[in-house]
């Protein structure tokens, strides 16, 4: 990637970054927000407290959480030489979605008040994620083909959905507000921990990535294709369901599920440096999916709105775009 | 230049446990072009695929020079039999040179004692593609398109080339030009090219051996 389009890129994220810290609602004037930045001891205990425990982990969450999203979707689009595939397919955010239902919507609001219950959600969405994942690898083993296999994971998510569905009506109004609130999108709730934990998550994905890196261009050609340039296919599936499980999983589990980062950042990547290979591919879709996230959050922080709403609001004319040229795009993965 | 041999003995191959053909015996020898013709659904590509080791087989055995490709890793098997398929894969976003570089990936190449952008550079030369090493292969013609699949697969330095109906897409002239290519190819570098085709025309003027599969049977019908 010619490194005037990375520089930019790092610019636009830095620009980002200041820009969530600096700006909210709070009236906090600049030099404050410097201050409690640079002598957290003096700045007032408000101010401090704003920037370090509220702004800061929140903008961490989001650029985390977006690059996350944004690799996950690229893996996805790879492996199922798709256009439209995403996180959300294979059925990953609903299961994750169905975890925290059962346990917020069947009674267990009674733990969500305290600190426990918070982690105790981000549990439930992990454990759901992976059992659906664990179930798709299943299936995967016993269907080759891709498009069916993608069939399946959204036929996954009707059928989560509706149990979701079942759960919801018949909640309580008080666990009902938790799950909803939940599924539209948040990187307000995460703290430190949380953020230590979605670092991880991407490290150790981008470390999985790291193995599996010089087969994906491969697979842009199909597997039937790959199975005879020298990859074992089944363990190339194995290992990318699961980076985009721990991706997936663990970002849904504490940010709700995030529409339309995964599905959108692969394909600016790919336009904007004009190639389809993975590894020039991997930082601009990590900072994009970061920039992105970024800048949702701070509409959403900024007019009040829900993320997923300002998430959908921009995606959902990306992807109508994307539709009506599809061919150009679909010849891109 | 070692010589190399693809036996196939008695083996059957189909779709849930049914069999599409069996009984099938077929021996190819490296620097040799052997043709497979029959009717659509016939078999040809399920024929194919076993041989490139993507279909399991239902019974008998592919070995290459003695040793049975069910045995051997992906990559073992990549350095033995490279393949065209029949679709046309083309993808944006790559260029003709990173496209002949994918068949590196098995590391091959280092028996030629090249470098490997030597390597690729070799490849490019022999199906006249060095001029077109930068241009996407979105825009190259099908033939073209046809010789980079093919230059991918040769350079994986597998003994053995599986190509899918290789003239499908491709007006007469070209037709003619790539089989000639292909011909040239197989005496050059000693590699052995079982193609399937339609055509026996094609068949009738560049084939060494020539088979046709019919009701789950193969029969050999000449040798040149």
């Amino acid at each position: 990637m010619p490194t005037y389009k990375n520089l930019l890129l790092w610019m636009v994220l830095a620009v980002l970054l200041m820009l969530e810290i600096g700006l909210g609602t709070a009236g906090i004037t600049v030099a404050q927000v410097f201050e409690a930045l640079t002598h957290p001891q003096s700045a007032p205990i408000a101010h401090s407290t704003i920037i370090w425990d509220s702004r800061i982990p929140r903008t961490m969450a989001a650029a985390l959480a977006g690059a996350s999203l944004a690799w996950s979707g690229m893996l996805m689009q790879t492996m199922f030489r798709n256009p439209l595939a995403g996180p959300s397919m294979l059925g990953i955010s609903s299961g994750a979605s169905l975890g925290v239902a059962l346990l917020v919507l069947s009674g267990g609001t009674f733990i969500m008040s305290s600190e426990l219950g918070y982690m105790s959600i981000a549990v439930a969405a992990i454990i759901g994620a992976f059992a659906a994942l664990a179930l798709v690898l299943l299936v995967a083993e016993r269907i080759s083909d891709q498009p069916t296999l993608l069939i399946f994971g959204i036929m996954l998510s009707f059928f989560t959905s509706a149990l979701v569905d079942a759960l919801q009506s018949q909640a309580t109004n008080e666990s009902l507000r938790s799950y909803v609130n939940w599924g539209l999108g948040s990187f307000a709730d995460c703290d430190h921990r949380e953020n230590a934990l979605m670092a991880a998550g991407l490290i150790m994905s981008l470390l999985l990535t790291r193995a599996i890196l010089p087969r994906l261009n491969l697979l842009l050609l199909g597997e039937q294709y790959a199975g005879t340039m020298g990859i074992d296919i089944t363990q190339t599936r194995r290992l990318m369901m699961v980076i985009t499980g721990i991706l997936a999983g663990i970002t849904t589990a504490f940010c709700g599920p995030v529409s339309f980062i995964g599905l959108a950042v692969p394909h600016v990547s790919r336009r904007l440096i004009a190639s389809a290979d993975h590894r020039r591919n991997l930082l601009p879709t990590l900072l994009l999916g970061a920039i992105l996230a970024l800048f949702c959050d701070l509409i959403s922080r900024l007019s009040a709105l829900p993320l997923n709403t300002i998430a959908s609001a921009l995606g959902a004319p990306f992807v109508i775009l994307l539709m009506l040229r599809w061919s150009r795009f679909k010849s891109m993965i | 230049m070692e010589k190399h041999t693809l036996n196939i003995a008695k083996v059957a191959a189909g779709y849930s446990r049914k069999p599409i053909f069996e009984g099938i015996e077929m021996s190819v020898l490296s620097g040799q072009l052997t043709s497979i013709q029959g009717r659509n659904g016939s078999g040809k590509s399920t024929l194919l695929r076993a041989i490139a080791g993507l279909t399991p087989l239902l019974h008998g055995s592919i070995s290459i020079d003695g040793r049975s490709i069910s045995e051997m890793s992906a990559v073992e098997r990549s350095t033995h039999i490279g393949a065209v398929w029949t679709d046309r894969t083309r993808i944006q976003g790559i260029t003709v040179r990173e496209l002949v570089s994918m068949g590196t990936y098995n590391g091959a190449w280092v028996k030629t004692g090249l470098s490997k952008d030597q390597h690729i550079e070799h490849t490019l030369a022999l199906l006249q593609l060095t001029a077109l090493a930068e241009k996407s292969t979105a825009e190259i013609s099908d033939g073209q398109l046809q010789q980079a699949m093919i230059a991918r697969a040769l350079a994986q330095c597998a003994h053995f080339l599986v190509l899918d109906e290789p003239t499908t897409f491709l007006d007469y002239i070209a037709k003619e030009e790539l089989m000639r290519s292909l011909k040239l190819l197989a005496r050059k570098t000693q590699i052995g090219i079982i193609f399937s085709s339609h055509d026996l025309d094609i068949i009738q003027a560049f084939a060494d051996a020539t088979y046709e599969l019919s009701e789950g049977k193969l029969t050999r019908l000449n040798t040149i």
